[in-house]
């Protein structure tokens, strides 16, 4: 799974440490998650998506590959 | 109460839930700190023998001071609102939670190996003890199972 959160905090010019202070992670979250190191939960997932005011698909995106519930 | 005193604190909960729940930890150890030192005390008096009574006696003001010392820590970094904020956050976020258990998995894990291999030469060398860590990693096993049942039950 891939996602556009560095993308998308970038265009609202935020910091890494601004971004983590809003969805209350700690910094080294929010570089392992822009990374792809790590995969966040559904609750957020959610709350990041809340914050950008997108859809979580907009924000993660499905590789090929990945098996998708229908 | 098991929940709000051992498990890890619930992303997204707010600083008040979580000042709650850092409330009734500190209370618990803070009854449990006096109540130890209460029992050494006691344990003190009742010794006949000079060196166990003192034996209890270090062990009382052991507890007492070291007990006090973190009470008003505690108690004093309860009312700080920005520091709790910032242990919120590190305490309820995911990654950690996931590196903490994965760190107590493999330190677990290592420790029943290092105990394997303890019996194996203990078994190999008939010693008497070896019999202590069969009953100690019997308990591990037991402990973790009665522990995964309850947790099962609660969340």
């Amino acid at each position: 799974m891939i996602n556009r959160i560095q993308e998308l905090r970038k265009a609202r010019k935020l910091t890494q440490a601004e971004f983590a202070s809003e969805i209350e992670v700690t910094r080294q979250t929010v570089i392992s998650l822009e990374k792809g190191k790590y995969n966040a939960s559904l609750l957020l997932a959610h709350r990041i998506a809340a914050f950008f005011e997108l859809p979580i698909e907009d924000v993660f995106i499905f590789e090929k590959g990945e098996k998708k519930i229908d | 109460m098991i929940e709000k005193l051992f498990t890890a604190p619930k992303a997204g909960i707010t600083d008040e839930e979580y000042h709650e729940k850092i409330k009734y930890q500190t209370n618990f150890w803070t009854s449990i700190i006096v109540l130890a030192v209460i029992i050494t005390m006691i344990l003190a008096s009742l010794q006949n023998a000079s060196d166990s009574r003192s034996f209890f006696h270090g062990f009382s003001a052991g507890i007492f001071c070291g007990g006090i010392g973190s009470i008003i820590i505690s108690r004093s970094l309860l009312h700080n609102r920005k520091y709790l904020h910032k242990n919120k956050i590190k305490a309820t976020d995911e990654r950690l939670q996931e590196i903490s258990h994965q760190a107590n998995t493999i330190t677990v894990t290592m420790l029943l190996i290092v105990s394997y291999i303890a019996i194996c030469w203990a078994t190999f060398y008939w010693d008497r003890r070896a019999s202590y860590l069969y009953l100690g990693i019997i308990f591990i096993y037991l402990f973790n199972s009665s522990v995964r049942y309850i947790l099962n039950k609660i969340l």
